[in-house]
């Protein structure tokens, strides 16, 4: 059945045409371009049927995405994941389009809070800077119109991609109006500046759920407080409210969910990594769509297997003779080159141990407790703060150095890289300290480099890799 | 004849011709005073520290705690600052540590931060590890002042920073030294508002230049003395012809401003800054401490969480757009100059927030990208030029 509703915006349109095509050209069985695109009418049938799209648009959408996205995606070392991350993602899409066309309000929120909240108020939240990070990873125009839209208008290019993606396309027609706009204060202005924008623009209220520059009892009671003000505030503002059964019934999904995570974190930590570091992108994908659904439990489940199997048969998905390099990456994934980390595995046998853009450290962050409302609250609460990005941004810099000097060493991880986006202030007034200390303490060189996150043409891939070569080549 | 062994009598300088000329921050003469009379000095930076707190404080004989803004003026390069913050952070913030790093505050004794935006408060750690200030702390400052819980957390987080003053040094200040303090500043806003009124009427007084300078002497001095001198420099802008020949009334907002040279740059081209909403300038002063109340520190903390908001805020958009209007409609202007120091997200998008309403209003108005050293002179000036001619004046 299409999701017609999501077709009147082109962003989720092609959210929704994304998480077919994951699903489908990874589980036939193709595992290079050549085959797939040999095969593509049978692709095109299969999702046609199934799901309804227009073929026209869908040809459009293959032929906009990236070629060696797609190379990396059809492996045998990520095909199943993609697959049941497309079908974990066609569920909240799927969700997403009943929500809408039944008038439900529309609500943007920012995913360090979990979205557990909103689905046990009914309601199914978008999340645009993660969307804009996607759609800037999967296809060659990325977001790309939309920020120079926002260039135009004046944003500075010193505006994070993942703002300027999204800052216009509300107006631009390609995702519906908010009604209601929630998001913490951290991890930087821009982000924030995106919900204040918005709401000047359509005239909609803004939850702030200010995040605290401490991690402790206090800030955890006060963050909470936020939390519950806002629960009563959405609630006043939108009818819709909160179920105790509801929301225990997502938080022990995420609860689930997250017991998978954590323990392919601890799996790294094994020699050779076991886990390829390209579905690290759908790994964050998952903590966005985090309780929706068994299907992302499902996703979960399937990486921590393949990657216990790995470990278990001491198999490497490495190719074969390439020595690893375990390589840190202490900023974050690149949401406009998500297949690097394939590359860098092939390339120099460079294995992805975390970064701070997934990385949740399970023995901090734990399980919610579903005792009672007051226990799943105020266990969000804490996960919130804990969140990867939120943790890291929203205090001193002391939490991201030394959070990743652990990581390194825990790891034995042999280099970082610090590919920072370059809107990032929080991050590059650390990189200096971070990589300092990192060769101080953990031995272990960096490399710094400038790109912007979600717009390709700052630093090319071309230009990426060039650097990346001339680095690992020094120190082979 | 040898003018060697002429005695030249000094004349000394009108409260106002002080103000204009006051030295900055270590050569500024109250600082030096302050100083060798066994005070202490806290730079704060930025305008959520509430000032009363520290001048509050009273030490032993006439040993004082003096709040001053942490400014760089005259900063002209930031290679050291660069290599630790990175070039990609704002060069205010830069310019602050490189003067940190050059010894150009060595007679603070201590810094209090707010967590005001990235740029700033990722400097902190800087001044921690590689200056070493005596006293560094932080007041971690809600991102809304939307419920009684956010200003319970700021009112604690200025307390916490309070009660660390009496630890550190033994000495704290008490309800009869902060009440006696809020009518000091209270005194000092009521005569700041009297100078923007000076500046804002039909005949201004004085320039944007004049106001800013008189603004940054009070900054750095002790505002009793600062009072004494801005009230007798009031006196002396009344007595004084008005400014003429300008070609246009201007507000100017955006970014903090703590440099002449850009309100020069601008009043070079012929407009008069008659206003502004800056933090350093009107958005300072604007709000009075509640004198009445049993609870000098929550009035004091009430004040500064509930005066016109920055854009790091994420709510209170719609009250600094009514803002920027009211003023620009007191004070007659002809148009709205919106200037932010690259790197700044807040000030970019909240400028284009502002001048799109003001615009809708039939408001003139013109952004400027700068950075914080007053270069790229040209640029800026043909900018407002341009601007001057699109205004028709």
């Amino acid at each position: 059945m299409a999701n017609r509703e999501l077709e009147k915006y082109e962003f989720l349109q092609r959210l929704d045409v994304t998480c077919d095509l994951f699903a489908g050209m990874c589980s036939h069985g193709w595992f290079t371009p050549k085959e797939l695109f040999a095969n593509i009418d049978t692709l095109f049938d299969d999702i046609v049927k199934e799901h309804g799209h227009d073929r026209e648009y869908l040809k459009s959408v293959v032929d906009n995405v990236h070629p060696e996205l797609a190379e990396a995606l059809l492996k045998p070392k990520h095909d199943m994941d993609v697959v049941r991350f497309g079908k974990a993602l066609k569920g909240y899409t799927t969700a997403l389009n009943d929500h809408l066309a039944a008038g439900k309000p529309v609500v943007y929120s920012f995913p360090t809070l979990t979205s557990e909240i909103w689905y046990a108020m009914d309601i199914v939240p978008l999340h645009f800077e993660l969307l804009s990070g996607l759609l800037s990873g999967v296809y060659i125009t990325g977001v790309e119109a939309e920020a120079d839209a926002a260039a135009k208008e004046g944003f500075g290019d010193h505006i994070c991609g993942f703002t300027k993606g999204p800052i216009k396309s509300i107006e631009m027609g390609l995702l519906p109006k908010p009604d209601i706009l929630c998001k913490n204060g951290s991890p930087c202005d821009a982000s924030n500046l995106n919900y204040v924008y918005a709401a000047d623009l359509h005239n909609c209220p803004l939850l702030v759920l200010d995040s605290p520059y401490y991690s402790d009892d206090r800030a955890l009671e006060y963050y909470t407080e936020n939390i519950k003000e806002m629960i009563v505030r959405v609630e006043k503002i939108t009818g819709h409210k909160m179920d105790e059964d509801r929301l225990r019934h997502h938080v022990d999904i995420s609860n689930r969910q997250l017991k998978y995570y954590y323990a392919i974190q601890d799996l790294r930590k094994e020699k050779p990594c076991p886990d390829p570091g390209t579905l690290r992108f759908l790994d964050f994908g998952s903590l966005a769509i985090c309780g929706h659904s068994e299907k992302v439990v499902d996703y979960c489940k399937g990486r921590y297997d393949r990657v216990k199997a790995r470990v278990d048969k001491g198999e490497t998905f490495l190719p074969a003779g390439k020595k690893e390099i375990r390589t840190l990456w202490s900023w974050g994934w690149i949401a406009n080159m998500f297949y690097l980390p394939d590359w860098l595995e092939e390339q120099f046998g460079s294995t992805y141990m975390e970064c701070q853009l997934s990385y949740m450290p399970g023995d901090v962050v734990g399980y919610v407790d579903t005792t009672n409302i007051e226990t799943m609250i105020n266990g969000l609460a804490w996960r919130s703060l804990n969140f990867c990005m939120h943790k890291t941004a929203m205090s001193y810099s002391d939490i991201w150095v030394n959070d990743f000097v652990s990581i390194a060493q825990a790891y034995k991880a042999d280099v970082a890289l610090f590919g920072g986006n370059r809107a990032c202030k929080h991050a590059w007034s650390l990189s200096k300290i971070l990589s300092d200390v990192l060769l101080e303490k953990c031995d272990i060189p960096s490399f710094i480099w400038e790109h912007d996150v979600c717009d390709k043409r700052y630093t090319s891939h071309k230009a990426t890799k060039a650097m990346l070569t001339e680095f690992f080549n020094s120190i082979a | 004849m040898s003018t060697q062994n002429v005695q030249q009598e000094v004349t000394p300088k009108s409260a106002l011709e002080e103000l204009l000329t006051l030295p900055r921050r270590g050569e500024n003469p109250y600082i030096q005073d302050w100083k060798a009379n066994g005070g202490k000095v806290f730079a704060y930076v930025c305008s959520y520290v509430p000032e009363e707190i520290i001048y509050a404080v009273k030490g032993v004989a006439k040993s004082r705690y003096l709040p001053v803004r942490l400014g760089a003026t005259g900063c002209t390069k930031t290679e050291d600052a660069d290599i630790d913050l990175s070039r990609c952070l704002c060069s205010f913030a830069r310019s602050t540590l490189q003067m940190g790093l050059d010894g150009e505050y060595s007679y603070l004794d201590g810094l209090v931060y707010s967590s005001s935006c990235e740029q700033m408060r990722r400097s902190f750690e800087y001044w921690r590890d590689k200056l070493h200030p005596d006293f560094l702390e932080m007041i971690s400052v809600p991102r809304t002042t939307d419920t009684q819980a956010h200003f319970e957390w700021y009112l604690e987080e200025v307390n916490n920073v309070r009660l660390k003053f009496g630890q550190k040094y033994g000495l704290l200040s008490n309800k009869a030294s902060l009440n006696e303090t809020i009518k000091i500043y209270n005194r000092f806003r009521e005569l700041m508002l009297e100078l923007y009124a000076l500046r804002s009427g039909d005949a201004p007084k004085l320039t944007g230049t004049e106001a800013l300078n008189i603004a940054l002497a009070g900054f750095n001095m002790p505002k009793d003395i600062f009072n004494e001198k801005l009230e007798a420099a009031i006196e002396e802008l009344k007595a004084r012809p008005a400014v003429t020949g300008y070609r246009a009334r201007v507000l100017l907002a955006g970014s903090p401003i703590d440099d002449p040279a850009l309100v020069e740059i601008i009043e070079g081209t012929g407009a008069l800054v008659v206003t502004d909403t800056l933090c350093t300038g009107r958005k300072y002063v604007e709000g009075m401490v509640d004198e009445t109340t049993d609870d000098p520190v929550r009035a004091i903390a009430k004040r500064y969480f509930s005066k016109e908001t920055c854009p790091r805020m994420m709510d209170g958009t719609d009250a600094r757009v009514a803002y920027v209007k009211r003023l620009a409609k007191e004070a007659n202007v002809d148009g709205v100059i919106f200037q932010y120091i690259t790197f700044c997200d807040n000030h970019n998008i909240e400028n284009i927030i502002e001048s799109r309403s003001l615009e809708k209003d039939g408001v003139p108005t013109l952004t400027l990208e700068r950075e914080y050293q007053p270069g790229d002179v040209g640029r800026l000036r043909t900018r407002v030029q341009a601007f001057m001619e699109r205004i028709n004046k």
